[in-house]
């Protein structure tokens, strides 16, 4: 006898043209191959990230395994009108490296220059939507470049290497508010160069 | 530049870029966070800066995630579906209209009429007054009946064949008039057929009994037409 159907749910096919709004609606109700299609659009953003900051594959594994596992089971607390689904996802990524970061202690911690990552691999993915945001990648990294080295040196320790404001300090030898304050232009002069529009497109 | 910088009377405003970037301690973006509630200058800026913040982890190297680490997400995420299902079974409709006497499909149909030849379960007193129901057969048959000791039931079957490939047997609660319920019997069959299950729930709010065949770690609501029944009032 052929199996009953719960209802007219989407199909895979259906799901993977849905778009990232859509499908948390399905995730919000415990729908597994919904979240299957947001997971492996926004994996890799995630996993390059925590790598990135943590600079371990298994930590990495584990800090991308809870931001999504959170992303299930909190589903219902992404508001589609605060941001994209994406800088959801990495925003949770980030704290959860963060955290990750500060429960090790001091010495463990990786500086965020990009040492110690010896395997980089390209994403799998060559899909149109990938294509663009390795522009978009670009753009960033080129805007990053632009900044002077002091700006950029605060805003790498503190966003990607989870560093706070005083230990920045310290590290650097440098007044607290001198580090607050390149933080500050470092931004600034960063969002000038992406633009007011480019940088909202990625939010 | 449309962000302000110097007009903060308290100096908060040093403070926005450090907390959009992740780098005050948990105590200090306590503090920070209590502190946008009450000021505007820094909720303009923080609305400033934060898309800038967002564009960051585009930097990254793109690295790949292994594929292991989906196929140990998906497995919790699959499993706590199921849980949640089981737990929540929103929108229940009923499965089994040919055993609660709606217009019945011509196979259920068939069914019934198997069913009304067999006539009620029948309670036999044993020894220990545990009273025991025989089993009716709707599919597939074997003997099959169940004990129910002070509201706890136990399900014993002979001669079934084993479940189909990849699928269990699972027992189902049923009131009538109402859907059946899931319980967490599940079972398959020793090389003889037999089987001794324990059913939770099996009390005597339960007027029959089911079994389905179903995926492994069972179903929140049956998929396919129940094997036998043991009517229980």
């Amino acid at each position: 006898m052929a199996p009953f159907r719960r209802s007219a749910k989407p199909t895979a096919a259906t799901l993977t043209g849905l778009a990232d709004e859509d499908l948390m609606d399905l995730v919000r109700d415990g729908d597994s191959a919904a979240f299957s299609v947001i997971y492996d659009r926004h994996s890799t953003a995630a996993f390059s990230l925590a790598y990135r900051m943590v600079g371990k594959r298994n930590a990495a594994e584990d800090v991308v395994q809870e931001a999504f596992l959170s992303l299930w089971r909190a589903g219902s607390r992404y508001d589609g009108a605060r941001g994209s689904v994406r800088t959801w996802v990495l925003g949770i990524v980030h704290n959860r490296a963060i955290d990750a970061l500060r429960r090790s202690s001091v010495h463990d911690k990786r500086r965020a220059s990009g040492e110690g990552i010896e395997e980089r691999f390209e994403a799998p993915e060559r899909t149109d939507a990938e294509a663009a945001r390795r522009s978009e990648a670009g753009e960033v990294r080129e805007a990053l470049g632009v900044l002077p080295p002091d700006q950029l040196k605060v805003i790498e320790l503190a966003y990607f290497g989870g560093f706070t404001h005083s230990e920045i300090a310290e590290m650097l030898d440098t007044p607290l508010g001198t580090v607050k304050g390149r933080m500050r232009l470092g931004l600034e002069k960063l969002r000038g160069v992406l633009g007011e529009g480019a940088a909202e497109a990625w939010a | 530049m449309g962000v302000n910088m110097d007009t903060h009377t308290d100096g908060c405003g040093s403070d926005v870029a450090a907390y959009a970037l992740g780098a005050l301690t948990a105590a200090e973006t306590r503090r920070f966070e209590a502190h946008l509630e009450t000021c505007d200058l820094c909720r303009t800026d923080l609305a400033a800066l934060r898309p800038v913040v967002d564009a960051l982890p585009a930097a990254a190297e793109p690295v790949a995630p292994p594929p292991a680490l989906r196929k140990r997400i998906m497995g919790v995420v699959e499993a706590e579906a199921r849980e949640r299902r089981r737990v929540e079974r929103p929108e229940r409709r009923s499965r089994f209209s040919f055993l609660t006497m709606r217009p019945l499909p011509a196979m259920a149909a068939a069914c019934v009429l198997v069913l009304a030849g067999v006539g009620i379960g029948v309670a036999v007193l044993q020894d220990d007054e545990a009273p025991v129901y025989q089993g009716q057969c709707i599919r597939a048959c074997g003997d099959v009946e169940m004990r129910v000791d002070d509201g706890h039931g136990t399900l014993k079957v002979e001669g079934m064949d084993q479940p189909p490939e990849g699928r269990v047997y699972q027992v189902w609660t049923q009131r009538f008039g109402e859907d059946p319920e899931p319980t967490d019997a599940l079972f398959t069959v020793d090389k003889d057929g037999s089987a001794s299950v324990d059913v939770p729930g099996a009390s005597d709010r339960v007027d029959q009994v089911l079994v389905t065949d179903e995926p492994r770690g069972g179903s929140p609501e049956p998929t396919t037409a129940p094997y036998f029944a043991v009517r229980m009032s």
